[in-house]
């Protein structure tokens, strides 16, 4: 038997009614680099159970620490649970269980190999210096609820490289890998050329002008900003009237060419077999060439809103609560290449990267986002010159309404702790306000 | 923990050029409550041991939460190894610190502990209601956070710093509709002590008067023509622009670029020291000292003792915030700005409480003198480059001034100016000072760390406005 299923042995014993335990154990590894050297190198080895309790329609979560008596933590969770309010957002766990997803670890052989690749194809004419890391992940997820047991390994790779030329401007990629043909594909050494090329390309950089563009984004930089849709696609933020999506399920919030799932069975960063309440993950259609299909759901979020799970429950780092995340994002490729795009702009912007994106209106979607490592004049579907200084200042059902083009490709995105692990093509949005400092 | 990790100190002495452990562990409460449901509401104590290693140039940190001695020894083993393995690529080195041994704490007057959970979700429950009464909040999201945590930091060069440090940290975010439109608005009330920290910020009169405010500005809220005017900010976006206009640019690592890859760099370079970046009146100071502050401490991460650090000072970049590692790179010695944000982090050079030094003037002399302008109270969107130069500040609560009076509420004005302009405008500097809490992030894996940021209000001359 596995301590997680003790665990709820236990605690239906000490009078809970519905438990989900889940035990993580860690082994990461990252190495980061700038200046040309190794900053430092980070391991973790970590144990944590976290476990959801639910008694008398009252919820709470706790955890439970590598050499504590369980029976003694859940008899004081569960007294703590029974003195609190009702969590009337609680039906009950998702009574089922399932998932099969079984991977093959990911694994390499010395990180500092890849370490080494990611530098020296970082390493190209006109780079001055490259800063960057390598994040290896490896956890093995046990789960048990009332209904189910589940386990699996889910380890995967980040590889950040940003490369700066002799002028102090940038280009930066990241992905996400988490197979051998993706790490071919996607791994340092795409991650170092492709940050070098960029800031090969961004140099004599003149202040941008303000105005309306048509903008090709960059997988990275669209990816940040699907996961700032997936995040207004929790069923719970929408409940709380804390979303852009709110009353607009079946109407159309984006155009033909915009279909995006939440896909957790595709191999990555955000993959998983089950969620925190023991439902087996889809691949989740959310926007469906244009129209809103459907939120993220938990078992309770579901029943709420009249429909069923999606699998999305997520119970941060102790199970305090289950409330729907979206796993990874990915919005589905069209056909023509991201160059042919390119080159039927008259005249618009190439984006690459973005970076804090913050809300003056999270209900209406009013956001701005600073765009960096590579904003690029593009005149009769050619690069002119490279800008800076701007800012998008935008509303997000307005910018997924002019979403023109979609690439053939969807490229794995990882961007910083703001944004979750996406796939995503190049995007063309027309008619994105830019604006400047003054 | 402290003879764990004094036992794996001595266990790991002489393996490596420097080693370090630090020992925590947080007791926390967390309460949730959405819309009047009670979302989450849970207890518990965190800890864990961070060992880092400098070996030759390399540094090596590995991070367990067992409290089992063996497994903090292999911890120990782990990172002198990593350490010793990155030493071909290495050149890393700390700059000189004499050790120290000392205990701090902050007291509290109303213990955490003697706080009923019940009474915390009854607090919670009441503003809910208050805010529910009035129709138009729609979305109505708080929480309310305590600790308790205990830190042992001992390094191989005889350091050895204990410290026990409460904080209450009380979160809301909330959305006003009515037919017209709707605003947000989000604060962080938090401070270090216990729950006597409560009548201090009032979060029942604070968040009801909030509410109040978005109601006024949508009723009644005017865009105006875009364009050049003067400009009275209040405490919180004094706080918001020294925090990232003169904070974030300031710290050493981002200087030298140890942070480029995420957070980014900094448009100060280690040889702008002395340059002009604002007027004169301005001193923009990071302190850890300040008393009852969400980012206090005594001693840093390191083991370095704290204290009140001028980033500009009369107008001038001044002095950047450094740990050992940025210290010894620059020829220098660290002033204590070292922090991790748990247990499972590598300290790195953070701010503490950042603010404008207050001068002479009342909040009425610096509007009676405007005769066209805005008076923007507090601030909603906000964001600024990895360059920490290029900035914009939306107002949430903001005034018409003409003639020296404050008049009608204006909708969400607009700066969106470089660092240098913002400091260079400023003329005169309120003799107020007020802070609020907020949680600053950086690095990878993240780090969100506790700060203060505040400041009195600060009048700007001839700034773009825009709506």
């Amino acid at each position: 038997m596995m301590d997680v299923e003790r665990i709820v042995r236990i605690a239906l014993e000490t009078g809970a009614e519905e438990v989900a335990a889940r035990r993580v154990e860690s082994r990461d590894k990252q190495v980061r680099f700038s200046r040309g050297g190794v900053d430092i190198v980070n391991t973790w080895q970590t144990v944590s159970t976290g476990v959801f309790i639910a008694t008398d329609g009252r919820t709470t979560g706790v955890e439970i620490k590598r050499g504590e008596d369980p029976k003694e933590v859940l008899e004081k969770a569960v007294r703590f649970c029974r003195r609190l309010p009702e969590n009337r957002d609680f039906v009950g766990l998702y009574p089922g269980g399932g998932g099969s997803r079984e991977p093959d670890p990911f694994h390499l052989e010395d990180i500092f190999d890849a370490v080494k690749e990611a530098m020296d194809a970082g390493r190209r004419e006109g780079v001055k210096r490259i800063s960057g890391e390598l994040y290896l992940s490896d956890e093995k997820v046990e789960l048990a609820t009332n209904y189910t047991t589940r386990e699996e390994r889910r380890s995967f790779l980040i590889t950040t490289v940003r490369a700066f030329n002799e002028e102090g401007t940038t280009g930066q990629a990241s992905t996400h890998v988490a197979d051998e043909d993706s790490y071919k594909k996607w791994g340092p050494g795409f991650v170092g050329e492709k940050a070098a090329k960029l800031a090969s390309m961004n140099r004599s950089v003149r202040q941008g002008e303000e105005g309306n563009y048509t903008v090709l984004f960059d997988p990275l930089c669209f990816g940040a900003l699907l996961s700032e849709v997936s995040e207004a696609l929790s069923a719970f933020l929408v409940d709380t009237g804390m979303s852009f999506f709110i009353n607009l399920l079946g109407e159309r919030v984006s155009t033909d060419g915009f279909t995006l799932y939440d896909d957790p069975l595709r191999p990555g960063g955000g993959a998983r077999g089950f969620d925190d309440e023991g439902a087996p993950t889809r691949r989740n259609l959310l926007i469906e060439k244009g129209i809103l299909k459907s939120y993220l759901h938990t078992h309770s979020t579901a029943k709420k809103f009249s429909t069923s799970t999606t699998a999305n429950a997520s119970g941060g780092r102790i199970m305090s609560t289950l409330l729907p995340e979206g796993w990874q994002p990915f919005l589905a490729p069209g056909r023509r290449s991201w160059e042919d795009i390119l080159g039927d702009i008259k005249r618009g912007l190439y984006i690459a990267n973005t970076w804090y994106t913050r809300y003056q209106d999270l209900r209406a979607g009013d956001f701005s986002t600073i765009p960096r490592d590579g904003i690029f004049l593009i005149e009769d579907g050619e690069i002119k010159e490279a800008w800076g200084g701007v800012r998008i200042s935008e509303n997000m059902l307005k910018l997924l309404k002019n979403v023109k083009d979609v690439s053939s490709e969807a490229l794995p995105s990882h961007w910083w702790g703001e944004a979750r692990r996406a796939y995503s093509p190049h995007v063309l949005v027309d008619n994105v306000k830019i604006t400047k400092a003054r | 923990m402290k003879d764990v990790a004094e036992k794996a100190l001595s266990y790991g002495e002489g393996k490596a050029d420097y080693l370090e452990i630090r020992a925590e562990r947080k007791r926390y409460s967390v309460n949730f409550l959405k819309n009047g449901i009670l979302v989450a509401s849970t207890e518990g104590i965190e800890r864990g041991f961070a060992v880092r290693a400098l070996v030759g140039g390399g540094m090596g940190a590995a991070y367990t939460d067992s409290v089992r001695m063996e497994d903090v020894k292999k911890a120990v083993d782990e990172a002198i190894k990593i350490a010793r393995a990155a030493e071909d690529l290495s050149s890393v080195r700390m700059a000189e610190e004499e050790a120290h041994v000392d205990f701090w704490e902050v007291k509290e007057k109303e213990k955490i502990t003697d706080m009923d959970n019940a009474e915390k979700v009854e607090r919670l429950q009441d503003i809910d209601s208050s805010l529910a009464e009035k129709g138009f909040i729609l979305a109505r999201s708080q929480q309310l956070i305590d600790s308790i945590l205990e830190k042992h930091i001992l390094t191989s060069e005889g350091t050895e710093v204990s410290s026990r440090l409460p904080q209450v940290e009380y979160y809301y975010f909330i959305i006003a509709k009515t037919e017209k439109g709707s605003e947000q608005a989000y604060n962080q009330l938090a401070w270090s002590g216990g729950y006597e920290g409560w009548k201090r910020y009032s979060p029942e009169e604070w968040v009801t008067r909030e509410a109040e405010i978005l109601r006024r500005v949508i009723e009644g809220g005017r865009a105006l023509k875009s364009g050049v005017m003067d400009l009275v900010v209040g405490p919180e976006v004094t706080g918001i622009a020294a925090h990232e206009s003169s904070g974030h640019p300031s710290e050493a690592d981002r200087i030298l670029g140890r942070e480029a890859f995420l957070a980014g760099e900094s448009f100060i370079k280690p040889e702008m020291i002395g340059e002009r970046i604002g007027s004169e009146v301005v001193n923009v100071v990071d302190d850890p000292t300040v008393e009852g502050s969400f980012g206090y401490y005594l001693y840093d991460d390191e083991g370095v003792p704290a204290r009140r650090r001028y980033l500009y000072k009369e107008g001038k970049i001044n002095e950047f915030l450094h740990n050992r590692e940025t210290a010894a790179v620059l020829g220098t010695v660290s002033n204590g700005a070292a922090r991790a944000s748990g247990w499972s982090r590598e300290p790195i050079v953070r701010m503490s409480t950042t603010f404008v030094e207050p001068r002479d003037h009342t909040v009425e002399e610096l509007i009676e003198d405007v005769k066209y302008g805005i008076y923007m109270k507090s601030f909603t969107e906000w964001n600024i480059d990895d360059i920490r130069f290029n900035q914009k500040y939306v107002g949430r609560e903001a005034y018409l001034i003409e003639k020296g009076e404050v008049g009608d509420p204006v909708k969400r004005p607009i700066i969106e100016l470089t660092t240098r302009t913002f400091w260079s405008a400023v003329d005169a500097v309120g003799r107020d000072l007020e802070f609020v809490g907020a949680t600053c992030g950086k690095s990878d894996p993240m780090q969100g760390v506790n700060v203060w940021i505040g400041g009195p209000h600060m009048r700007l001359r001839n700034v773009y406005m825009r709506w």
